[in-house]
């Protein structure tokens, strides 16, 4: 996705136009038609290519794709791939939305390309996130111990997220096999990068902790601090463990 | 009931968290202090006095649950029981520990109790009867490590209780008792 947009940056001062404006409209106003259709043509065909990515590389390759379409929308330039698909594309956006879970690297380019010509920093998105609250807008800006920062629907509190995990955490299935970041992110509804950090995070408040094996990385609810250490074979809750 | 030979596994040997080092400080904690407290309770019913960390030790794995310590984790639980006085590392390498599920103060006790308990005030022994001779089955000096023997002699001659004299071979050495 960082090469295309550097492509897209990098092409734009091949097209300055006479009155020294860089913005997309102004291209579409006063650029070359033949300049405009080159340029086109280049997207399209990169958008052609990236239609054959498997399912993994291909989300990373997806992103670019529908950014680039968005791109030449809002220049006005249409391609046959960008009317076929603008109903899905719109759609796949908003589950892609979800999907991401919203770092801050994503608002920021859904952002900027909603915008079309006026962009805006990445620095300029963090001071607008710290606003929020001021505003009463129902959004908050998290960060995790790993330095991760994410953007969350106020509902979305870490107290909702480690009470579902503390859920998920003593079901008997988890009792006995724990859970990973990628089952986690089945059940909290989130990507696994995100469901790790939760993990993660409710480890580090002594609600979890891990089993690290040929397994796989997985984690367990916490019950150190229910066993006794003067009387180590007294039955208690989590009884599965005895054999 | 989980056994390890005749040694009942308390229910936690099961927790497959119990074998990997936890990161978070209280848990590691937590963790710490079972370990200590299972290396100390088997090696002392088991009459170990000797843990090789390169070798295979039964304590350190659990079949069942398909988990074992990895090197880390045996090295920071031994370590924590050498910060405690309850263990020495034989080697720079930390490759074998000694386990002092009594400490050699505790050791010299045992043996001035084995003295008074077998009349043996002024008497005359070798070391190798204290750890294997008829007096001792039964009691805990019997199989005692060498080391740990010698050391808690020593100890008790510093203290003027015995007087240690070397035969002309090793199952010669002696003590003369003067409690």
């Amino acid at each position: 996705m960082r090469e295309y947009r550097q492509e897209l940056a990098g092409s734009f001062p091949r097209f300055e136009c006479s009155n020294g404006s860089r913005n997309a409209g102004s291209f579409v106003k006063e650029c070359k038609a033949k300049e405009m259709v080159m340029l086109a043509q280049k997207m399209r065909q990169k958008l052609l290519s990236g239609s054959n990515s498997q399912t993994n590389a291909g989300d990373e390759e997806m992103g670019s794709k529908e950014e680039m379409q968005d791109w030449l929308l809002s220049v006005g330039i249409i391609s046959p791939v960008t009317k076929e698909s603008a109903g899905a594309l719109y759609h796949q956006q908003l589950s892609r939305q979800n999907w991401r879970n919203n770092q801050p690297i994503d608002v920021y380019c859904l952002f900027n390309r909603a915008r079309g010509t006026e962009l805006i920093s990445p620095d300029d998105l963090l001071q607008a996130c710290s606003l929020w609250e001021k505003f009463d807008v129902p959004v908050v800006l998290g960060k995790f111990d790993s330095g991760v920062m994410v953007i969350q629907k106020k509902s979305h509190s870490d107290e909702q997220v480690f009470a579902k995990i503390k859920i998920i955490a003593t079901k008997p299935e988890t009792l006995l096999a724990g859970i990973s970041a990628s089952d986690a992110a089945m059940t909290l509804g989130v990507a696994p990068a995100m469901a790790k950090e939760h993990l993660l995070s409710a480890e580090s408040k002594g609600l979890l902790c891990r089993d690290v094996s040929p397994d796989g990385f997985r984690f367990y609810i916490n019950l150190f601090p229910e066993i006794d250490h003067h009387d180590m074979h007294l039955l208690k809750d989590h009884g599965v463990y005895a054999s | 009931m989980q056994k390890l030979g005749e040694f009942k596994l308390p229910q936690f040997f099961n927790y497959p968290p119990y074998f990997t080092l936890q990161p978070v400080k209280e848990t590691r904690e937590k963790q710490v202090q079972l370990w200590k407290e299972l290396i100390l309770d088997y090696c002392r019913t088991q009459k170990i006095f000797i843990i090789g960390l390169e070798e295979e030790f039964p304590l350190f794995s659990n079949p069942v649950i398909e988990r074992s310590l990895s090197h880390e984790g045996r090295e920071a639980f031994l370590s924590a029981l050498v910060s405690e006085g309850r263990a020495e590392w034989m080697d720079k390498g930390h490759r074998k520990c000694l386990i002092l599920w009594h400490r050699i103060q505790d050791w010299a006790d045992i043996i001035l109790q084995y003295v008074k308990d077998n009349g043996l005030e002024d008497s005359v022994v070798t070391i190798e009867e204290i750890r294997s001779g008829t007096e001792s089955q039964g009691t805990e000096l019997y199989g005692i490590d060498r080391t740990i023997l010698n050391r808690a002699l020593k100890l008790l001659e510093q203290k003027g209780k015995l007087v240690i004299f070397k035969g002309t071979s090793a199952d010669d050495e002696g003590v003369k008792f003067s409690v």
